[in-house]
């Protein structure tokens, strides 16, 4: 079966331009320790640090990336794309969170791109968002969400 | 939780591997906790969705909480270590009701100041051996 081309109208994708980089929401987060406890609990963690209640609990990292509530997205439309999915998270951890932290979380959409392999075109969006914890002013995390959409 | 000597660790070590086979029950429960930051889809927690969407016949289990799992995989194995980077990319689904392990292999190793930095391949591998989830990690583990 031939492979199906696709023209330059149809790789470019559709999507408010101005919004590139630019700050799209943010939000204050508060960590409570319950909140920190019942994430290590759904991923089954049973190391003191991250499950055992008191003045040494330590947020998992990984909590993080499920941190950022409804915020916005910019929508992107790829006019080949019929499928979308995640593709990938990134987090960077600068320092150790901990129950009590108030996290001003912003997002910005990163990254809008195509590009085509032998399985034809594929779509990228990446939103990132920068995590300060609102005592001492510290980026503590920045991390990557990336989805993909394909024919 | 058994002391792990990080000296000996070196380039080419691989994790034990974290067994874990996700439930619909498991499922919902990330779902909870992650609230409103991953749109919720039926394919999650319903095997006629996920037919229908066309993923086959279970459930999705959500790529973040796959993430969660490879982060797990590496904190048992290193326990002492604080977590610089997680860089995860969902290559395929993975499914509920299935077993994947979790795994981590060192590829570089730096010690400075005390502290030892190591960074790691890390994916999730599933019964056939393929690996819906692929990445890496840095992790350092600080001089006590």
């Amino acid at each position: 079966m031939a492979e199906r081309s696709y023209t330059g109208a149809e790789l470019e994708p559709q999507f408010d331009r101005s919004k590139l980089g630019k700050v799209l929401a943010e939000a204050d987060v508060e960590i409570t320790d319950e909140a920190a406890l019942r994430y290590a609990r759904t991923v089954g963690e049973t190391n003191p640090r991250f499950s055992r209640p008191g003045p040494g609990l330590e947020v998992m990292p990984g909590m993080l990336i499920i941190l950022d509530r409804p915020m916005d997205r910019v929508p992107v439309t790829f006019p080949f794309g019929k499928l979308a999915f995640p593709g990938g998270n990134t987090l960077e951890a600068y320092d150790l969170v901990r129950p009590g932290d108030i996290l001003h979380i912003a997002v910005r959409l990163t990254e809008v791109y195509v590009k085509t392999g032998r399985a034809g075109p594929m779509g990228f969006v990446v939103h990132e968002k920068e995590y300060v914890r609102r005592r001492d002013g510290k980026l503590v995390a920045r991390s990557k969400d990336t989805y993909l959409t394909r024919p | 939780m058994g002391m792990v000597d990080y000296n000996r660790l070196d380039v080419g070590d691989g994790s034990p591997g974290l067994e874990v086979v996700f439930s619909v029950d498991d499922v919902r429960a990330f779902l909870k906790v992650a609230g409103d930051s991953i749109k919720v889809e039926a394919y999650f927690t319903d095997a006629a969705a996920a037919e229908r969407d066309g993923f086959g016949s279970k459930p999705v289990v959500p790529g973040r909480m796959g993430f969660g799992y490879l982060e797990r995989a590496v904190l048992d194995w290193m326990p002492e270590a604080r977590l610089e980077k997680l860089d995860v990319v969902y290559r395929s689904p993975t499914f509920v009701d299935t077993k994947h392990v979790g795994k981590a292999v060192i590829t570089d190793k730096v010690e400075r100041g005390g502290d030892i930095r190591f960074e790691l391949d890390v994916h999730m591998e599933s019964e056939d051996g393929t690996r819906p989830y692929r990445g890496a990690a840095v992790v350092v583990i600080p001089r006590t």
